[in-house]
């Protein structure tokens, strides 16, 4: 909202530099955003509220002004000379209000007479400084008026309307408008128009019809000055996608009382024009809006600390326009927004200041919890950036195309107004978006990455919608960054690099998992892919993204990428930590190198010593996995190493020996052939 | 020289005492002078094996033909000068050993030397992101001072994310937050517009007094660019106890401030409106920049918006059904993003949904 001080100062004798009304204005609650010098006048920027529509003009914001800085605002009034004894041209309308609650009031006048043509300077130069252009005396009058009462009005052509008639009504079903913007508007049964004997002449509140536009012929003018039920203004205004000046101020809720008060003022320029006033105000109020009185107990001046007595907030609210009766107040006419004790003791507090309120810190008789699922999210995230991996956020929503390449069987979650057709549903991966930043940097030539988000995925199950917490990693590139000695050392980030991570994710929680081979997920590489599950339940899968997906993502470099569900994770909570007292007996290893056929596995080595039940067995690792040079095909050669310890005693060499022995025994049963 | 040591005690042709003790000088003589030519680590084990060889070294052959075959009279000096000799070469091969290890450990320190000059390795930490890394600050600001953290849903009901909060259907309010609404529901349900919905949600499980936060990420039909974004986070907070003021609002995020922005921050409440606070005010913190002398940064104002907030609306506790009477409460909540491109002065909102290593790593610590 501009604001001309000049303008301002008709209705209240301010005389503060602009930068002392800026900051009384902001610290009242009409932030301004700027004030500048232009043609001899000051304009403010003020940031008005939305739930402050009489401050949308010239004298709303003097009545603030007034009332905050405790001076005699100016009463608005209007004069229009007194109807000519001669006959009016014609009658004036027949107004109808068929629809009472979208129409309180409808005012009228009806002015003869007119000679359209510039308006005079001062309207033009005033409207000018507040970055309006000049249209005509009509059109420039009307804006004027809005300008300063904060009424929003309208003139029509009056020879143009037809029948004799002005009916308020709803839209019959195939009515159109031509709206004074160009546009031809199809209208619904809910907008509210104004209409004449036979077909709309306007959007109610909103837009002037091209019909009965003023045109430089219009000899009598009809000016429409009423008030419509701000609800039915913004729904009419959002289905239209129209915001104009009218619309704007009538769907936060005008003046009942002013309606009457700009028509007059309207007319009374134009007879000073020359025209004159074909009659007196038409003005009909079916349904009167009657603003509430509003008790204020002195209870509820608790929320301000006392800080304000009775007596002081009775007088501000007195300055602010509510008539006091009886430890309540009338609430006038301009404030809609007012009709609790609450919206009264906003008032007070805002006017009297809020560095009235000294700042203190209150005192708390609770406790603070965190959350063990914060808790865990946190350790999670230390863990990971422990880890190498950064720390990446994207965006919930995914274009649907992506989603089902990683989730082709979840029901997503459609939305109605995405901003783009690449955020269409709510993801229910976050591997694509994953995928999407490790390209970004790919692009732009950081070929060793590891990051990580932690977002959610949403889904539907049935009719209800479902979101979760996911993790997800990326990585590719070089698995340690920084020089080395030999070209042989700089290993690429491979599959057991990923596994190693959400290994250690896994471990951070009391869950135990079975870790299976992945083999028929189209998204990742069928032989450098696992799953992670916790009985029933998948709570990761992690890979190589597969060739065909990396080629049609035109990744030239192999990716490797993880979906950790951790709702399953954050229920189990984090693992429990508790001490074992360490063998006080020394261990003793013993090394194992195996050839063994490709078709067995660790986990069938693993689980093969496993059944021997070795109590003595503390660890069994691979120490070496290595295939071709002097390793026949189709085999590959293992060293193994094996640690035994007791916690009560020394183990003698023949029990390792034995031992030992078993080892062999069942790695040989698997085919193994020792070295 | 013949070597003496393969003779037998006849041979030797011993007469007097000084004969012995001449041919042991001699012997000596000898061995000090194989020591001293033994020019390396091979070389003086090779003199070891001659000398102190088991079996055929020459002080076994010594022991074994002189001092063995000597007659009974001669034993005790052949013994003792024996047993010197054989002290002398062990000294001596010590000696020699240790000074072959001491070269050998220099020449090690020599080859082991690296050029010290050249970058560390490590695997560094990956950093956290901007945006979070201020959200756990400001969380734990208000966690220290007795909020519990909350979470809520993301995807929300109308009632929780309108209704509840004081803004029906219609109500100008809705506006300004322009809602990502699901298909096909109406607009029954939504992308929360913003974290206050977890106030509703924390009163309805909770008696007062009670204090929250509530962090996440929000949503408004936005298109993206340096200043807007369709998914951001806020964090929002909530008191509810007996009594609490307009004063206790602004005590408690003016601590707020000072903690995140500094012990020199100064803070200003203007009057504002929420539908669901009232009073309502924005918080303007001194701006970190310039200090409040003005500059880009806020527009020559010396002032920066940095939170809304405002008194709970009774409506709302009417809502969770809270006894409107008897307690009282204040509720803020804050844009995340604007904080920390604020703080560390980041141009442009997209850089942090980027993944763009290039702006991430900045944040390393």
């Amino acid at each position: 909202m501009l604001v001309s001080y000049q303008w301002l100062r008709e209705f209240v004798a301010c005389d503060l530099p602009p930068a002392a009304l800026a900051e009384r204005l902001t610290m009242a609650g009409l932030a301004a955003a700027g004030w500048e010098a232009r043609d001899g006048d000051i304009v403010f920027d003020l940031e008005i509220t939305t739930n402050r529509p009489d401050c949308l003009s010239h004298y709303g914001v003097a009545r603030e002004v007034a009332a905050v800085l405790k001076l005699p605002l100016a009463p608005l009034a209007a004069s229009v000379p007194a109807f000519a004894e001669s006959a009016p041209l014609a009658p004036p309308p027949r107004i109808v209000i068929e629809a009472p609650q979208a129409c309180a009031r409808y005012c009228a006048r009806l002015i003869e007479n007119v000679a359209v043509a510039a308006a005079p300077v001062p309207v033009t130069a005033r409207l000018g400084i507040l970055g309006q252009r000049a249209i005509n005396n009509v059109a420039d009058l009307t804006n004027y008026v809005l300008q300063e009462t904060g009424q929003p009005t309208h003139a029509f052509d009056a020879d143009r309307l037809r029948g004799g008639e002005i009916r308020v009504r709803f839209a019959r079903p195939g009515e159109t408008l031509l709206a004074l913007d160009g546009v031809v508007r199809q209208l619904d049964p809910s907008d509210l128009v104004i209409a004449d004997a036979e077909r709309p002449v306007a959007l109610a509140g909103i837009i002037g019809g091209e019909e009965t536009a003023i045109n430089e012929r219009t000899r009598r003018v009809l000016i429409e000055s009423a008030w419509f039920e701000p609800a039915v203004v913004r729904r009419t205004a959002k289905r239209h996608a129209l915001i104009t000046e009218a619309s704007y101020r009538f769907q936060r809720g005008a003046d009942p009382a002013t309606a009457p008060l700009a028509a007059d003022r309207i007319a009374a320029r134009l007879t000073q024009m020359g025209a004159r006033a074909a009659g007196p105000l038409l003005d009909l109020y079916p349904r009167p809006i009657v603003r509430p009185l509003v008790p204020l107990e002195p209870n509820a001046l608790r929320l301000l600390g006392g800080r304000v007595e009775w007596e002081e907030a009775a007088e501000i609210l007195h300055r602010l326009g509510f008539a006091a009766a009886a430890g309540a107040f009338q609430v006038p006419s301009w404030r809609g927004d007012v009709s609790h004790a609450v919206d009264l003791v906003e008032e007070v507090a805002r006017v009297a200041g809020y560095d009235r309120f000294p700042p203190r810190l209150p005192a708390f008789a609770g406790a603070a919890r965190i959350g063990a699922e914060v808790e865990s999210e946190r350790e999670l995230r230390l863990k990971l950036r422990g880890q190498g991996y950064a720390e990446a956020m994207s965006l919930s929503f995914a274009a649907r195309a992506e989603c089902r390449l990683f989730a082709p069987h979840t029901p997503d979650i459609e939305l109605r107004n995405p901003i783009s057709e690449e955020a269409a549903i709510m993801r229910t991966s976050p591997l694509p978006a994953m995928l999407h930043l490790l390209q970004y940097n790919l692009n732009r030539d950081r070929p060793d990455q590891r990051l990580y988000e932690l977002g959610k995925v949403y889904w539907r199950q049935g009719e209800a919608v479902e979101e979760a917490p996911v993790l997800a990693l990326g990585a590719c590139g070089r698995a340690y960054p920084g020089w080395t000695a030999n070209a042989a050392e700089r290993r690429a980030y491979d599959f057991f690099d990923l596994k190693g991570t959400v290994e250690s994710v896994l471990a951070g929680f009391a869950i135990s998992v079975a870790m299976r081979p992945l083999r028929d997920d189209p998204a990742f590489h069928p032989g450098r892919a696992a799953a992670a599950w916790a009985g029933e339940r998948r709570v990761a899968r992690f890979g190589q993204l597969h060739p065909d997906l990396a080629a049609t993502w035109k990744f030239k470099t192999a990716v490797y990428i993880a979906e950790i569900a951790l709702d399953p994770l954050l229920r189990a909570g984090r693992r429990p930590l508790h001490f074992t007292q360490p063998s006080r007996f020394p261990a003793g290893e013993r090394d194992f190198s195996f050839l063994f056929p490709d078709t067995v596995s660790w986990d069938d080595v693993r689980l093969a010593i496993d059944r021997l039940r070795l109590e003595v067995l503390q660890s069994l690792v691979p120490v070496e996995v290595f295939r071709g040079a002097s390793i026949p095909e189709g085999r590959y050669s293992l060293l193994l190493r094996a640690r035994f310890q007791r916690a009560d005693r020394t183990l003698h060499e023949d029990e390792i020996q034995d031992q030992a022995r078993q080892i062999i025994l069942a790695l040989e049963s698997l085919g193994g052939i020792q070295r | 020289m013949p070597d003496r040591t393969t003779q037998s005690w006849a041979e030797l042709n011993v007469a007097s005492p000084d004969d012995l003790a001449g041919l042991f000088q001699a012997l000596a003589a000898e061995l000090a002078a194989d020591v001293a030519a033994a020019g390396e680590e091979a070389a003086l084990r090779a003199v070891r094996d001659r000398w102190l060889g088991r079996k055929s070294g020459r002080l076994a052959r010594i022991r074994d033909q002189w001092l063995a075959a000597a007659p009974r009279e001669w034993k005790p000096a052949v013994g003792q000068l024996y047993n010197a000799l054989a002290r002398q070469a062990e000294s001596e091969f010590a000696r020699a050993q240790a000074r072959f290890a001491a070269v050998q450990a220099q020449a090690m320190i020599v080859e082991d030397a690296v050029d010290t000059t050249l970058p560390g390795r490590a695997q560094p930490a990956g950093p956290a992101h901007p945006v979070l890394r201020i959200l756990d600050r400001i969380t734990d600001v208000f966690v220290r001072l007795g909020y519990s953290v909350a979470t809520g849903p993301e995807i929300e009901t109308a009632y929780y994310n309108f209704e509840a909060l004081n803004i029906p259907a219609d109500h100008p309010a809705r506006d300004d937050q322009d809602t990502i609404y699901l298909a096909g529901a109406g607009e029954e349900l939504l992308l929360r517009t913003h974290t206050s919905p977890v106030q509703i949600r924390a009163m309805q499980a909770q008696e007062p007094p009670l204090r929250i936060v509530a962090p996440g990420r929000v949503y408004r039909h936005d298109a993206p660019d340096a200043s807007h974004s369709p998914m951001f986070h806020q964090i929002e907070g909530l008191a509810v106890d007996r009594d609490l003021t307009l004063g206790d609002l602004k005590g408690t995020l003016d601590h707020f401030a000072r903690e995140l922005f500094g012990a020199a921050a100064t803070t200003r409440f203007r009057p504002s409106y929420f539908p669901f606070t009232e009073p309502s005010a924005e918080m303007d913190v001194s701006c970190i920049l310039c200090h409040g002398a003005g500059c880009r940064a806020c527009k020559q104002t010396g002032w920066i918006e940095i939170l809304g907030c405002g008194m709970i609306h009774p409506a709302l506790y009417r809502a969770v059904g809270y006894d409107a009477a008897r307690w009282s409460g204040f509720a803020f909540g804050m844009g995340v993003e604007r904080v920390a491109m604020l703080y560390y002065g980041v141009d442009d909102l997209q850089r942090f949904y980027s993944g763009d290593l290039r702006f991430l790593e900045q944040f390393a610590t």
